[in-house]
């Protein structure tokens, strides 16, 4: 019982690792407890959600039916190959169960037949019944809430969301505040029926298309949009999450390879808002868009901010494998940020 | 005149199990024929099963090739982006979808879902096909059991027939030779009564067994059948699922890094590679639930009248095995009068006899 790199396929795809036995299940034990001390709040990726999928996809609860669990290398999460397998097997969950039958029947044919299928069969009831109505994690899903209305002024303030499993392996939340102001000449990104408020295609598009910008960028796209006003955007991502031996770059990667075990997970949040009083970085692993821009490049960006109004705030959390409290805290120092770091302990994994 | 052993006419053959009428014969097969039907009928459903995977892949071959077709340019009339926009109408929920690289990875994506069910519903189904090969397997073993006893127990009434028969014959030839109404006579006649009374008995043992042995032959036949042709249909499904599964494998690794492609030729390239997977892979499911459709037709069919044909047969000989059985009771009926009135003929002679005697 190991993990093992996926072999190379020729054609272009992404780094993965299959654990499987007691490695996998320990995986997916720390990774639900991981997930239980982020305490993850309304501007991240369901926790709940995100902790019951992740606990699908266990031997404990897959009672052996899957060879293993493929992690995506560089997000340390499942890939999306898991996360979809899970789901579709709640989907069928209930329908394959009232095709198994009655469990006792099952269990006496496990244990007194000679085919191999009947004690298959035990295992898809347990399985299924121990997945049955989970509450999922979505791999793509938008969600639109509607604040308020001035039908004097045809405005309409909405409040968008957007959960996806990201191209780079990481699960993301986007929440959106904007305002929206109907007029003959633009075409709304959002309707508001009898009893609901919905999201247009090209606005689910839009957003859709943005999920791998920060939310600074984001804020900037939408608001050069038609009849738009964009209040503020919420970017939380789940992840990286990076174990001893899985590589990786950057600080985080740096932090695992001169320690050499345990585990660092990191819990970003991005944000640009016209209710901020300042710009403040509270991230040790990401700068401002502004440090990162020429001279000539910064004057054009404080312009287009001066104009819109909002300011960027950006933090992150951490979860943490005891030995690597101390170095983190050291990170932070250096990048003068104070960040919650939780631990957890070897034996509460 | 040698003493005969007639110890036999006192022995009882040992049969194996519980003993056999028409009437728990006829219960023994209707209730394998019950336990068959049942089979049937979860293969009819499993028919049924197949025939809505097989509306469901053929819709979604139907659109990955269209889509594909598209993508490489081979459909395209109306330029790259237009035809798109017409295919994205096939997928529910994606209407008037402006197209953009990400709503591209999105509508990988909802195919990806849509195919990853349906090869999981192949997969469910092939689990279902094993488990009805097991459970025929099972039944075979069930048929055997009694099929063998049957014909052990046939074995068993056929030798303790011959020996009755052989001393039936040698009875009546000593009986010949006896003077007629003497003790020894009477004794002598008893015993072949007694030998044409087992004889009656058992050859009717003998003809049910050997009706139970050839009858549910025939079924644990039928049964065979079935459960080999569902073996080689189970592995034929395995094979395309794993085929299937390989590929989608493959393409989940795929949409994961077309979001990573940072050109659009990149992204459209690894968009074909994907589509063209899929494609396969649903073709290779779709393969096998056609085969699996064509073989229900022709072989689901072809068994059930073979076991509408068995159950009127079976009819038939039940019906001549109970005729036979009420003969022979009779002509048993009838023997057994004819010694209770001879006994009653001699019993009047004596007395007679006695009363006419002097000093009577």
């Amino acid at each position: 019982m190991s993990s093992r790199p996926a072999k190379p396929s020729g054609k272009r795809t992404i780094p993965t690792t299959t654990l499987s036995g007691e490695v996998e299940a320990e995986y997916v034990r720390t990774m639900v407890r991981i997930l239980r001390e982020a305490r993850l709040n309304a501007h991240y990726p369901d926790g709940v959600a995100l902790r019951e999928h992740l606990g699908c996809m266990g031997p404990e609860a897959h009672q052996g039916l899957y060879a293993g669990l493929e992690i995506d290398r560089r997000s340390g999460l499942p890939t999306y190959r898991e996360w979809t397998r899970v789901q579709t097997d709640v989907a069928l969950a209930d329908r394959l169960l009232r095709g198994l039958g009655d469990p006792m029947e099952l269990e006496r044919r496990a244990r007194e037949g000679e085919h191999l299928i009947f004690g298959k069969n035990l295992l898809k009831h347990r399985y299924y019944s121990a997945i049955r109505g989970k509450r999922l994690v979505p791999l793509g899903e938008m969600k639109v809430a509607l604040r308020r209305v001035d039908p004097e002024g045809h405005t309409a303030w909405f409040t968008v969301v957007l959960d996806k499993l990201g191209s780079s392996g990481l699960f993301v939340r986007f929440t959106v505040d904007l305002a929206q102001t109907d007029s003959v000449w633009n075409r709304p990104l959002l309707r508001l029926d009898e009893d609901a408020a919905r999201h247009t295609e090209p606005l689910r598009s839009l957003v859709f298309r943005f999920a791998s910008l920060d939310a600074e960028l984001t804020f900037l796209k939408l608001a050069s949009l038609d009849g738009i006003e964009v209040e503020r955007v919420v970017k939380g991502t789940v992840g990286p999450v990076l174990f001893a031996g899985q590589g990786g770059s950057g600080p985080m990667g740096e932090l695992m390879a001169e320690h050499g075990r345990g585990f660092v997970a990191a819990f970003p949040l991005d944000m640009a808002a016209c209710d901020l009083e300042e710009d403040r970085d509270n991230d040790p692993l990401a700068d401002l868009m502004a440090r990162s821009l020429s001279e000539e490049g910064r004057a054009e960006y404080e312009q287009t901010r001066e104009r819109m109004g909002y300011r960027v705030f950006k933090d992150r959390k951490f979860v943490v494998s005891a030995n690597l409290e101390e170095p983190l805290r050291s990170l932070c120092d250096r990048a003068s940020t104070r960040n919650i770091i939780k631990v957890v302990k070897e034996h509460d994994r | 005149m040698a003493e005969l052993n007639t110890d036999i006419l006192k022995a009882k053959p040992s049969y194996s199990g519980e003993g056999i009428s028409v009437r728990s014969l006829e219960g023994t097969i209707s209730s394998a024929r019950a336990r068959q039907n049942v089979k049937v009928g979860e293969l009819s459903e499993l028919r049924k099963k197949n025939v809505e995977l097989q509306e469901a892949l053929t819709e979604e071959v139907k659109k990955l090739r269209k889509l594909s077709d598209y993508v490489s340019g081979s459909g395209a009339k109306g330029g790259f982006w237009s035809n798109v926009k017409e295919i994205v109408s096939y997928i529910p929920g994606l209407r008037r979808l402006s197209i953009t690289r990400r709503s591209i990875e999105e509508l990988l994506r909802q195919q990806y879902e849509i195919s990853s069910l349906r090869v999981k519903e192949a997969a469910e189904f092939s689990d279902r096909l094993k488990t009805a090969q097991a459970e025929l397997y099972d039944e075979i073993q069930r048929l055997n059991v009694k099929i063998v006893e049957a014909a052990r127990n046939e074995d068993t009434a056929a030798t303790f027939l011959l020996q009755v028969q052989a001393l039936r014959e040698e009875l009546e030839a000593n009986l010949e030779a006896l003077e007629p109404g003497s003790a020894e006579s009477r004794e002598a006649q008893a015993d072949v009564d007694r030998a044409r009374q087992m004889l009656a008995e058992h050859s009717t043992e003998l003809q049910l067994y050997h009706t139970a042995e050839e009858r549910l032959a025939r079924l644990k036949e039928n049964t065979r059948m079935l459960a080999e042709t569902i073996g080689n249909l189970y592995s034929d499904i395995t094979q395309y699922v794993h085929a299937a599964s390989e590929k989608l494998d493959l393409v989940s690794g795929q949409i994961q890094a077309i979001g990573t492609a940072a050109d659009a030729s990149l992204v459209m390239l690894e968009m074909k590679r994907s589509l063209d997977v899929l494609t396969e892979s649903m073709n290779q499911t779709t393969q096998f639930v056609s085969e699996t459709q064509i073989y229900f037709r022709t072989n689901l069919d072809q068994l059930i009248k073979d076991l509408e044909v068995f159950d009127e047969t079976t009819s038939a000989v039940m019906e001549k095995n109970l005729a036979l059985s009420r003969e022979i009771e009779e002509k048993r009926i009838a023997a057994a009068l004819e010694v209770a009135l001879g006994a009653k003929e001699d019993q009047k002679v004596a007395q007679e006899g006695s009363s006419s005697a002097p000093g009577a």
